[in-house]
């Protein structure tokens, strides 16, 4: 049996590694996301723009993992 | 010895928002076309697993709306976000527990506890079952397989109903409220049975213990509602959206909810970026490296 000494954490450290390995990637924490930016005719993604106002370009694109459940509150 | 865990968190000045895809996308004229150009519902309603039922008791019902399958195909892609069934919450109890005399090598690593039998109880509720509100607990024991995971001589318990705690009857308590905590003494009563069976002198043991709501998921984990995600049925077939660059993933596309699921999911939209001939040579080289 395989077993992941450490707890769950440890398979976020490593996810994160895979992220930045090659200083290409970072991971941003606390970075909450205001908004996913598209061109004026909404058809292609440009990038985001963070709770603090700054915009972020994309470069391939933008992958979205928040939850698809409106929120209603 | 005790501790007292995450009082930290009881400082925080700001909570994050909620979020959703939904929420996320800024232009009205992105959200037209996810909606395959149609008028796009304003105010849409939710859906979920657990209800409380209006017109009596305050009786909890597992409810999966019923919706013709055959319109399903027809559905638009914001029309399958904003009615896809969210699943139940979860109510956690997490426990540091003096480990004085348990023989760990005796013990298993997880154990599943039926609180109303694997049949449940027709008397508790009508439709009761395995999958009834908070009648599957998991408790997990981890130190079994991992003994860092405590300081030695103690263990880490962790006891939960997966997916079957309604939200709506925390929805209207506030966190520091009196009857908030008595709610949460109240419903882990049940997690705290299910450990007592396995451990019998368990609340005897206690260095730390903590209860996570509903309540605590949708803070903390910024889930709509506390939810551990869409229902299956539910899940979107794949992240492709009708804009250019925009790949969703998490919870609510397929393969859905839990952690390597959830990686999968994240893992097929990054590949979804990439060129196909590069996909190519990714496997070439490891084929060379006798990888596959």
């Amino acid at each position: 049996m395989k077993i992941l000494l450490g707890g769950l954490g440890k398979v976020i450290d490593a996810l994160v590694k895979g992220v930045e390995k090659g200083g290409v990637s970072k991971v941003n924490l606390r970075s909450q996301v205001k908004s996913i930016d598209t061109t004026a005719d909404g058809k292609k993604v440009l990038g985001l723009t963070l709770a603090n106002g700054k915009k972020i370009k994309a470069k391939e694109g933008v992958i979205c993992n928040a939850p698809v459940s409106r929120t209603y509150m | 010895m005790k501790l007292t865990i995450g009082a930290q968190y009881h400082d925080l000045k700001t909570v994050s928002k909620m979020w959703s895809i939904r929420e996320l996308m800024g232009n009205k004229k992105s959200l037209d076309l996810m909606n395959n150009l149609l008028p796009v519902n304003p105010n849409p309603t939710s859906r979920q697993s657990w209800q409380v039922a209006k017109n009596e008791s305050s009786r909890i019902v597992a409810k999966r709306p019923i919706c013709d399958e055959s319109d399903a195909m027809e559905e638009s892609l914001l029309t399958k976000i904003d009615t896809a069934e969210m699943t139940g919450s979860f109510l956690h109890l997490h426990l540091a527990l003096d480990a004085k005399d348990l023989d760990l090598d005796t013990m298993e690593a997880h154990y599943t506890v039926m609180a109303r039998g694997l049949s449940g109880d027709i008397n508790y509720e009508e439709n009761d079952g395995p999958c009834g509100e908070l009648n599957m607990i998991a408790v997990s024991n981890p130190c079994v397989i991992d003994r860092t995971l405590a300081p030695e001589g103690y263990i880490v318990v962790h006891a939960y109903g997966a997916g079957n705690e309604p939200y709506d009857i925390w929805a209207n308590l506030t966190r520091t409220s009196k009857d908030y905590k008595e709610l949460k003494e109240k419903r882990a009563s049940i997690l705290w049975k299910a450990v007592e069976s396995i451990i019998p002198d368990a609340r005897e043991r206690v260095v730390a213990d903590l209860v996570g709501s509903p309540i605590t998921h949708e803070r903390f984990l910024r889930r709509p509602k506390g939810t551990y995600g869409a229902a299956t049925e539910d899940y979107l077939k794949d992240g492709s959206t009708p804009i250019e660059g925009l790949v969703l993933c998490g919870d609510g596309i397929f393969p859905g909810i839990g952690v390597p699921a959830v990686a999968y999911s994240g893992a097929s939209a990054a590949n979804a970026m990439v060129d196909p001939f590069k996909h190519w040579k990714c496997l070439d080289y490891l084929k060379s490296k006798e990888l596959i």
